[in-house]
């Protein structure tokens, strides 16, 4: 067995590892917004892979996410942003991250149309130098230039994903917050 | 069982068994003094309310295991639960403990208009209301894979339970997800440190944050292109052509069958 091969395997244990991690994560995250009165939308989590010989490079993932409906008017959404974004390339990102916010639809009622790579709006307002992943709200809007986007703004927020070790963690630090955030934001 | 799980020598189908992740958790903890094994499940199982009602029990006298009992009691639909565990504390009470496990199943039975109750769970908690004694503390333990309290299998239970005999269940959860954390100091070559084993190969954690090992930088490239020279092409004139005029017959004809089904025996 050479070293380079066996570096290769385990770069793929690892990945696979990470997945299982995160997925345990947004399960969590699932229950604890059901205990507060929020069913997660479908068993989805993954959106921009490939299984096309021309995109190897979304043969894996760059974001996982969970969306859910707080009201008439409201998403929420927790997402885990693990790489950049490779295929658009409007951001990259220096670590994971655990984001979450709401969009909300103004007189419309909330409907995503399929567009979940919502979940990884904080990636692009990384770009601003004042945006950081420091459990801080970050007001977004919609500049309209979609006519298929139907949401009218909203409010992310987001943390190292490391620093998110337990299920307490994640009730502390994501889910009580966005909830707040959704509710009053 | 634990071996041959921890060794990888059962086939994905066999390690989704539930009736295996039954043997292999009470199985363990049967062999074991009920302090270590199975006073900590005891003390964590919650109840509808998130309440952990037993979590002042510190020591147990005495314990009985009975796996797979066929229960048929008077007026009840029979049932056969996975573990039937007796324990007896040092106060002299009595718990009476019914363990139905589920893994990546449902409950095998519903809700219906006869009338003994016939929801697995309802079934299981009347034959459980009869075989008790009076002053016995009764336990529904149901076990399974979920993150939080499974409440509308639950209810769906206790409402059949609660229509057919006026009396509400005592049913409590506990996740599979649970175990492998309630045993932290498990040491080595000890049977309760492979099941804890066991279960995280299963992946019946929680998350517990990410502890991905550093993984040295590849300088692995495939190298696609390097070695094409296409100045070749300019000394090689390309020869092949497709050989069009070849005997190539693409007519077909059909011919008429004669073949009728005969239905005029």
């Amino acid at each position: 067995m050479s070293a380079e091969g066996n570096i290769i395997t385990e770069l793929f244990k690892q990945t696979r590892k990470a997945c299982d991690q995160i997925g345990l994560l947004l399960r969590t995250a699932d229950e604890l917004m059901l205990k507060k009165g929020f069913k997660s939308e479908g068993n989805g989590a993954l959106e921009g892979i490939s299984y096309s010989i021309n995109s190897p490079l979304q043969w894996v993932p760059t974001y996982a996410f969970r969306f859910y409906k707080i009201s008439e008017k409201r998403i929420a959404f927790i997402s885990v942003l693990v790489d950049d974004d490779v295929v658009e390339r409007y951001y990259t990102v220096n670590e994971p991250y655990v984001t979450a916010g709401f969009l909300d639809f103004g007189k419309l009622d909330a409907n995503l149309n399929g567009n979940y790579w919502l979940a990884k709006y904080f990636g692009y307002l990384l770009k601003d130098p004042q945006v950081a992943a420091d459990g801080n709200a970050h007001p977004f809007k919609n500049d309209g230039k979609d006519p298929k986007l139907k949401f009218q703004d909203g409010q992310v927020f987001a943390v190292p994903l490391v620093s998110i070790k337990n299920a307490d963690d994640v009730k502390n630090e994501i889910v009580s917050k966005l909830v707040n955030l959704a509710k009053n934001g | 069982m634990l071996q041959a799980q921890l060794k990888g020598k059962l086939v994905a189908e066999e390690e989704r068994m539930e009736d295996i992740l039954t043997s292999n958790v009470f199985g363990s903890i049967k062999y074991l003094k009920p302090e270590e094994g199975l006073l900590p499940i005891l003390q964590s199982v919650i109840d509808i309310n998130g309440q952990r009602p037993f979590s002042s029990i510190r020591e147990i006298y005495d314990v009985h295991f009975s796996f797979w009992p066929w229960l048929r009691e008077n007026e009840c639909k029979p049932c056969e639960p996975d573990v039937l565990i007796t324990v007896r504390l040092p106060d002299h009470r009595k718990i009476i403990l019914l363990v139905e496990a589920k893994y990546l199943s449902e409950k095998s039975s519903e809700a219906d208009e006869n009338p003994a109750p016939n929801d697995q769970l309802a079934r299981e908690y009347d034959n459980l209301e009869k075989l008790a004694g009076s002053g016995d503390i009764l336990v529904l333990l149901y076990v399974t894979a979920h993150f939080g309290y499974p409440k509308e299998d639950i209810e769906e239970s206790m409402s059949e339970h609660h229509r057919k005999r006026r009396s509400k269940m005592s049913v409590y959860w506990i996740s599979w997800r649970k175990i492998a954390s309630l045993y932290p100091n498990a040491k080595e070559d000890t049977i309760l440190y492979d099941l804890v084993m066991v279960l995280r190969r299963m992946g019946l954690t929680f998350y517990e944050g990410l502890t991905v090992s550093r993984v040295p930088k590849l300088t692995w490239k495939f190298k696609a292109v390097t070695s094409w020279t296409w100045t070749q092409y300019d000394f090689h004139p390309l020869s092949w052509n497709f050989a069009a005029n070849q005997n190539f017959n693409w007519q077909h004809s059909v011919t008429p069958f004669k073949w009728r089904f005969d239905n005029e025996r």
